[in-house]
């Protein structure tokens, strides 16, 4: 391939800890407007920030997730500039002495796994917020002012819109599994900035790079790294000049638009945040957190295919998400069969799910519900279509499966003496349908047996029908 | 003996024992500072109600037999670069004229639980950036002791309500020797503690790794007892240090026997910090003394002396262009009236909002943090600050305190050395190191019978205030 | 020595007006200043560590635990203008 896309991904991810990261305001999302502020966060004079020590924690631990290399010493610094949403004139941030530095994300593309590289993650804090009203006016809301925030630099080890995207998965995955953020893009919780130019490997010639703001899901990552690529394919293929700009994504006409020329860079001036002494971590504190990380989703995955015998995609996907796993291993826990579970999971579950864009904690059915559906099915007690029926039920009513089949009656008849009368009836009804079917005409057996099912509600024990009806015919 | 004469503990011991109501004592204050401030320009805010109804709580508790705090009844002026609930913080400017904060500062609330009286906050240079509190957007204070005079400054406005005896303590802040070169105009005792020593907690931020808040006292038992008082770890500085302190002082002693016990020294490099001459004179003249009472004093080597002052401005300056980007107009203080962008919103409250010598010590430290200049300047001042720090270790590995002048000069008048900003900074070239090391530093005044005030700076080992006061009080004692 | 177009770089970095900090007695005591710190040139620091803080401190951190906030009547009450509880100001463009 000519041209190489290069792509380096920077994540601004909110740390779910219950205070800020300078003060005791609660980190709680929304809220009215400045009711989650105090003298440290709001900036006001004579205020002294502190810094939280949950904050180092849990970037520790995402720092240890990502095989990072964490930095005993902790150093805070200010980033001057002037901005509405500071309330200092500065962002107390990381500059040369980052908590985490180096590591990688290993993703697993069509051809082969890939390890995308880290070049550091550091701790600081967001912002507040302002709203352009229509009426000419600014209006200011400090709530997340001082919530703190991982700042999570890929170095340009990607080279596509897809790449990106698994990424952002595993490290969207990753920050959930050891529960330090819920990387809510939605509610700006994640949000992710890319840097992106290309190279023409036969001339040599790479375009300047472009940073891209204001993506607010993965797809418009996805779509805006596409158009990105396509755009600077064009300049090199006419040999234009590129700016070094920052474009947004515009989500209606899609497609990147330029919001400003970078010019120099903005010189921020960083100097030490002389209010927080920089420090020395206890290496106890470091090992602790280590210790206890929990399962990452990659080993999460081998374990389940060792353990439960399932195929790679299979563990892939029911360890995406830690309750999901959970949810699974928790079926498990009720019905020996693991490849039944993961069927039942993989197909009416998730696809269930995934239609109506929920996540497996808003479930209104437990694992055991569902093992106990399982088990109905495969002692016979229901049919394999009554089993779906009764799953429908249970996602909206959340009744558990023998409730349904009792209420409904649903149970299988499995009796053969109640089921030859109901196939002498249908025989007698329908004898064009034998005739074809003996001419060699199969659907008719298909029709009969719809035919059983209609009178059975579905009931009829399908293998034993099917038996019933083979043998009846022949004797016809 | 009037009693706005009254010593600090003696005006609680009277009250105490009932000799005094609190009440007559803030109502003798009050009026004196009616009668004299018009002339002094001491305070920008004065709470009389305020003062008056924690007086009369004072009163009632004694009446009632209750214990009272350890500056029951003392009237205390506090800088305005502290905050207060009760009374607006100005820090001196224009920005923020009419600033309520909605929190005090720790050293406040220590004050109110041990039943001080807060009398009002007193003048300062604009966000402490002077040296004769000049710079004050409420117009200078006065020097009590001739009114043509400055009172030296940054807390020129509490040194000068204490020596006009407005109040019997005061607060004070000392970035680069803002307690003591005030004290050392008007004749007081000044004490800035060691870094950490007393919380920062909503002392208005100058220089981060600078600010102390200092004591004014008119002599060492006043302003020892207002340290241990306020001494101590706040929860909300991380900067506070977690280590008591005990100012075992024996103020019935006469301190010979003190200054006989310590090695005292002197650095050698005194001459390279271009003190008057005058100063020299009485500063030498006061070792004399020392030493004919059985003082040792010998010659230390402070090698990087020398550049104390421009390390102090290069790190100051850098930390205040930062500490001072908050004043944007947004959401307190200052907000220029017109403007179309929020970049003009920006520049036309801070132009309007701050003096000169505020945008020009925020212009020189912005100049300073520049990516081209940030490693010339800011990054190899921390360095030198560290050279600094080791001269006083070795110097302190064979003496336990050190003596130096504290002003290179004597008070001088009203705008006299406004025009020339150089000429300010070098006044503070001897009470900078001090600051930069973090050490505890007060400054006593010594030539009494001279017509001009002139302080003799004691400066200790860190932590270590109880050495600082041991001498002074000794020294206190010879001079008399 | 500072040129103009310095001061205008400097002065749209900590927002003060160019003209105001341009002035000729101004400029004339920045670089009067700032010639006293050239003095500092002098000085070897090879292998001298910076100073952040004087004191050492262990661990100067807080514990994750929720205090209460302001009311939002006092995080406004120094504003010059508020509006459903925000702080308001004039539009201005990003
Ligand atoms: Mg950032
Ligand atoms: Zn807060």
């Amino acid at each position: 391939m000519r041209y190489k896309t290069i792509v380096g991904l920077e994540i601004h991810v909110e740390l779910m800890t219950d205070t800020k990261i300078f003060c005791s305001c609660t980190n709680e999302f929304g809220g009215e407007a400045n009711s989650h502020c105090c003298p440290v966060c709001l900036g006001l004079p004579g205020a002294i920030p502190i810094l939280n020590k949950r904050v180092l924690e849990y970037a520790i631990k995402a720092g240890t997730a990502f095989n990072c290399d964490i930095s005993r010493y902790i150093k805070m610094d200010r980033k001057n500039y002037f901005y509405a949403d500071l309330t200092k004139g500065y962002q107390t941030s990381q500059d040369d002495v980052p908590l985490c530095s180096g590591g990688y994300i290993e993703i697993e593309t069509e051809e082969a796994s890939k390890k995308i590289g880290l070049g550091r993650i550091h701790i600081e804090e967001d912002t507040g917020k302002s709203i352009h009203t229509e009426d000419d006016e600014t209006l200011l809301d400090y709530n997340r002012a001082g919530v703190p925030l991982i700042e999570i630099v890929s170095k340009p080890d990607i080279s596509s819109g897809e790449e990106a995207r698994l990424f952002l998965d595993k490290l969207r995955s990753t920050l959930k599994y050891i529960e330090v953020s819920d990387c809510k893009m939605e509610e700006g919780s994640l949000r992710c900035d890319v840097n992106i130019n290309v190279l023409d490997t036969e001339t040599g010639t790479r375009t300047r790079v472009s940073e891209i703001k204001n993506l607010n899901s993965f797809r418009s990552v996805v779509k805006a790294i596409e158009f990105e690529e396509e755009r600077h394919i064009k300049l090199l293929k006419e040999g234009k000049d590129t700016e070094r700009e920052t474009r947004r994504w515009d989500e209606v006409k899609n497609e990147t638009v330029v919001m400003r020329a970078k010019g120099g860079e903005s010189d921020y001036r960083y100097a030490v945040e002389g209010d927080i002494p920089p420090f020395y971590l206890e290496e106890s504190f470091i090992k602790e957190i280590q210790e206890n990380l929990p399962e990452l989703p990659h080993e999460k995955k081998e374990r389940f295919i060792l353990d439960y015998d399932l195929a790679p995609y299979d563990a892939g996907v029911l360890t995406q998400s830690r309750e999901l796993a959970d949810f699974f291993e928790d079926t498990v826990k009720y019905i020996d069969d693991a490849k039944l579970v993961s069927n039942w999971m993989m197909g009416d579950v998730l696809r269930r799910l995934n239609e109506e864009g929920l996540e497996v904690d808003s479930l209104r059915f437990t694992a055991k519900d569902l093992a106990d559906l399982i088990i109905l099915v495969k002692n016979g007690k229901i049919n394999n279509n009554t089993g779906k029926k009764v799953l429908r039920d249970m996602f909206e009513s959340g009744k558990a499966p023998d409730v349904i089949v009792k209420e409904k009656g649903l149970i299988q008849i499995s009796d053969e003496g109640q089921l030859e009368a109901i196939v002498d009836e249908v025989l007698d009804e329908n004898e064009q349908s034998i005739i074809d079917y003996k001419s060699g005409k199969d659907r008719a057996f298909g029709y009969l047996m719809g035919q059983i099912m209609k009178k059975t509600r579905g009931k009829a024990n399908p293998q034993v029908v099917n038996k019933l009806l083979m043998d009846k015919i022949k004797e016809r | 003996m009037k009693i706005v004469d009254l010593k600090a503990r003696d005006i609680r011991e009277k009250i105490v024992s009932k000799e005094l109501t609190a009440l007559e004592v803030v109502e003798a204050f009050l009026e004196h500072i009616e009668n004299t401030d018009k002339d002094i320009n001491a305070f920008i805010s004065i709470d009389k109600e305020g003062a008056k109804e924690a007086a009369l709580r004072i009163d009632e508790k004694i009446k009632k037999g209750e214990k009272v705090g350890r500056l029951a009844g003392i009237p205390i002026g506090i800088k305005d670069n502290i905050v207060t609930r009760d009374l607006r913080t100005t820090c001196g400017s224009k920005m923020l004229e009419n600033y309520q904060s909605p929190y005090d500062a720790r050293v406040v609330e220590i004050i109110r639980k041990e039943d001080g009286i807060i009398i009002g906050k007193t003048n300062m240079d604009e966000f402490s950036m002077g040296t004769s509190t000049e710079t004050s957007y409420f117009g200078p204070s006065k020097n009590p002791l001739d009114t043509d005079l400055v009172p030296g400054g940054s807390s020129g406005g509490s040194a000068a309500a204490l020596a006009s005896k407005q109040v019997a303590l005061a607060l004070g802040s000392d970035t680069g020797g803002s307690v003591r070169q005030a004290a050392s105009f008007c004749g007081l005792v000044g004490l800035r503690p060691s870094y950490g020593r007393i919380s920062r907690y909503g002392l208005v931020t100058l220089s981060n790794t600078m600010d102390q808040i200092g004591v004014l006292a008119r002599d060492i038992e006043d302003a020892g007892l207002f340290l241990s008082v306020l001494a101590g770890y706040d929860e909300n500085d991380p900067t506070s240090v977690d280590l008591d302190i005990a100012p075992n002082l024996d103020f019935k002693a006469d301190g010979i026997a003190d200054i006989k016990a310590m090695k005292i020294g002197v650095p050698s490099e005194l001459e390279s910090l271009g003190i008057d001459k005058e100063v020299m004179e009485a500063f030498n003249k006061a070792i004399e003394t020392i030493k004919d009472q059985g003082g040792h004093v010998e010659e230390i080597s402070l090698p990087h002396l020398e550049y104390a002052l421009e390390t102090y401005l290069l790190i100051s300056n850098a930390e205040a262009s930062s500490n001072l980007a908050r004043f944007d107009g947004l959401r307190y203080g200052y907000r220029a009236e017109d403007y179309e962008t929020l970049d003009e919103l920006y520049v036309k409250s801070r132009t309007e909002g701050f003096g000169d010598e505020v945008k020009r010590r925020i212009t020189l430290g912005t100049y300073i943090l520049t990516k081209s200049h940030a490693e010339e300047y800011y990054k190899k001042a921390l360095k030198i600050r560290t050279l600094i720090r080791e001269d006083f270790d070795k110097a302190f590995e064979g003496v336990d305190v050190l003596l130096l002048p504290t002003s290179t000069c004597q008070p001088f008048k009203l705008g006299e050395r406004l025009p020339n900003p150089v000429d300010m900074y070098k006044m503070e070239e001897a009470t900078i190191p001090a600051s930069l090391a973090g050490l505890p530093a007060m400054s006593i005044p010594i030539n009494h019978k001279a017509s001009l005030p002139t302080g003799l700076q004691v400066i200790g080992k860190k932590f270590r205030e109880e050495d600082v006061l041991k001498l002074g009080l000794a020294i206190e004692r010879m001079v008399e | 020595m500072i040129s103009k177009k310095e001061i205008s770089e400097l002065a749209d970095l900590c927002k003060l007006s160019p003209d105001d900090i341009g002035r000729e007695d101004f400029l004339e005591s920045l670089e009067e200043v700032i010639n006293l710190f050239d003095k500092i040139k002098d000085v070897g620091v090879e292998g001298v560590e910076p100073t952040y803080q004087v004191n050492d401190y262990k661990e100067p951190l807080t514990d994750d635990i929720v205090k209460e906030s302001l009311p939002q009547e006092e995080v406004l009450k120094n504003t010059e203008e508020e509006k459903y509880g925000y702080f308001k100001i004039l539009k201005v463009v990003d």
